[in-house]
């Protein structure tokens, strides 16, 4: 060290230095990737993970805070080679430099890891991965297209669940190469097709496990914007459960294993049948329920039916009619009765008019305690007679009684 | 007579018939015949109130009302 004694130097305080230096640090090494070995690696109840990443001669602190949380979280071996990607940073309290990460790739195939996290990004930034972009899964599929390599296990392993859980789907498998130069290609080809035929309800891209390099197909960007452009719904099973590629960010739904995308991609038969069975239960259920209400219905219409008996109602019109065969009796009765006395009257009128004829003529009535005289053989001398006159009556005596001579023979 | 007319309709009918014939300037000959059309009507009413009876009695018995 040199001084400059003709310039007055400055006097830093520690936390001057150690903020500078932190600001340097940051400029220069902030979102790097720093390849190296893991050693001592510890994670702590706070979920905090502690390790160092070191290479032949030199030795850097990292700390991944909430490392739990990680999707990808794995408890990391001595000596495994790792990418990590993160920014240092200086510990002011201790003075150390440390490397906060924020990811961790594990393998040595850091710049694979680069253009894959690269390409992440930029297909995030594009929109790709919104969830609003995402096709609804058939809830009951019928037809279902896995597009997987024929040979190997993971088809074998899948058919096996499919097989067990829902046989009565009809599964159609299109093979294709998923791994190596032809890979991504062949991926888009048949996966064009299947949309092209367009005769399943919901595709299957699966693959087993494997390293980056492996799954590389699965992060080529063609093919990731061909699952997204694809109209069926596309379900990802690619690798293990750590295993993410970009085509699982843009599949409709990402499984972690080709066994789990089996498992859940359509309801199992014995799910089916409970449903089924619950649905019969509940019409019948309902179907009791109509019945006691049409029932109680029923039975309401029966007793108002019963209220109305008309045998109560004929007795009452057989009443009426009898009154009416009454009525028709005392009118006419009346009527022949009114008659009668008409008749009558006009008999004394007339008879009236006739006496007076013949009073007029000279005939009078004569009689005797008040009844008219018909017959001379009730006539005694001394008898007392009266005559009837038109102005008044005379009374007298008989004196003499003379029979005619023809009146006996 | 019509057969077909409902028992309400006789009744009004023989109602008319009866206050017909009550009208006092109503001579016997038409009083008469009013009288005749009046039972033939009662009768039919009878008639269709027995037959009304027997079905409504056999209904009763049937379904043990």
């Amino acid at each position: 060290m040199v001084f400059d004694f003709m310039n007055k130097n400055p006097i830093f305080t520690v936390s001057q230095i150690a903020n500078t230096l932190n600001h340097n640090l940051e400029q220069n090494f902030s979102n790097v990737f720093v390849r190296g070995e893991i050693s001592s690696f510890k994670i702590y109840d706070s979920g905090h993970a502690y390790f160092n990443l070191i290479d032949k001669s030199s030795l850097i602190n990292c700390v991944y805070f909430n490392y739990k949380n990680d999707s990808s979280y794995l408890n990391l071996k001595e000596n495994v080679e790792v990418t990590v990607f993160g920014s240092i940073g200086l510990y002011k309290k201790r003075g150390n430099i440390q490397l906060i990460t924020s990811q961790i790739h594990i393998g040595n195939e850091g710049e694979l890891w680069q253009d894959y996290l690269k390409l992440k990004d930029k297909l995030f930034k594009e929109g790709l991965f919104d969830r609003k972009h995402k096709l609804v899964l058939p809830r009951y599929p019928e037809k279902i297209t896995i597009v997987s390599s024929k040979n190997g296990s993971v088809i074998h392993d899948m058919l096996n669940i499919l097989n067990r859980r829902a046989p009565y789907l009809n599964i159609k498998i299109e093979h294709t190469v998923v791994q190596g130069i032809n890979a991504s290609e062949d991926i888009i080809k048949v996966l064009k097709k299947v949309n092209f035929n367009n005769e399943t309800d919901l595709i299957i891209l699966a693959r087993g496990g494997g390293s980056l390099e492996d799954l590389q197909p699965f992060n080529n960007e063609k093919v990731v914007r061909q699952i997204f452009n694809s109209k069926i719904p596309l379900i990802t099973a690619i690798g293990h459960e750590t295993d993410l590629t970009l085509s699982d960010f843009v599949s409709s739904l990402s499984t972690s294993t080709p066994s789990e995308a089996a498992e859940i991609c359509a309801p199992s038969i014995e799910e089916l049948k409970d449903k089924v069975n619950s649905f019969i239960d509940r019409i019948e259920i309902s179907l009791e329920s109509v019945i006691v209400e049409k029932n109680s219905l029923l039975n309401t219409y029966y007793l108002k039916i019963l209220s109305k008996n008309p045998k109560l109602n004929i007795e009452f019109l057989k009443e009426k009619n009898n009154l009416n065969y009454k009525l028709l009796f005392n009118a006419i009765d009346k009527k022949l009765i009114d008659y009668n006395d008409k008749v009558k009257n006009f008999r004394e009128i007339i008879n009236k008019y006739n006496f007076d004829a013949l009073g007029k003529r000279g005939f009078r009535i004569v009689k005797k305690e008040n009844k008219i005289l018909k017959d001379i053989d009730l006539i005694n001398i001394g008898d007392l007679i009266d005559i009837d006159f038109n102005e008044g009556q005379i009374s007298a005596t008989v004196n003499k009684i003379s029979l005619n001579k023809n009146k006996n023979e | 007579m019509n057969k077909k007319i409902s028992l309400e309709n006789a009744f009004n009918q023989l109602s008319n018939i009866v206050k017909e014939i009550e009208k006092d300037d109503i001579s016997i000959e038409d009083a008469i015949k009013l009288f005749e059309q009046g039972i033939s009507l009662t009768e039919l009413c009878r008639d269709k109130l027995k037959k009304a009876e027997i079905k409504v009695n056999s209904l009763n018995k049937k379904y043990n009302l």
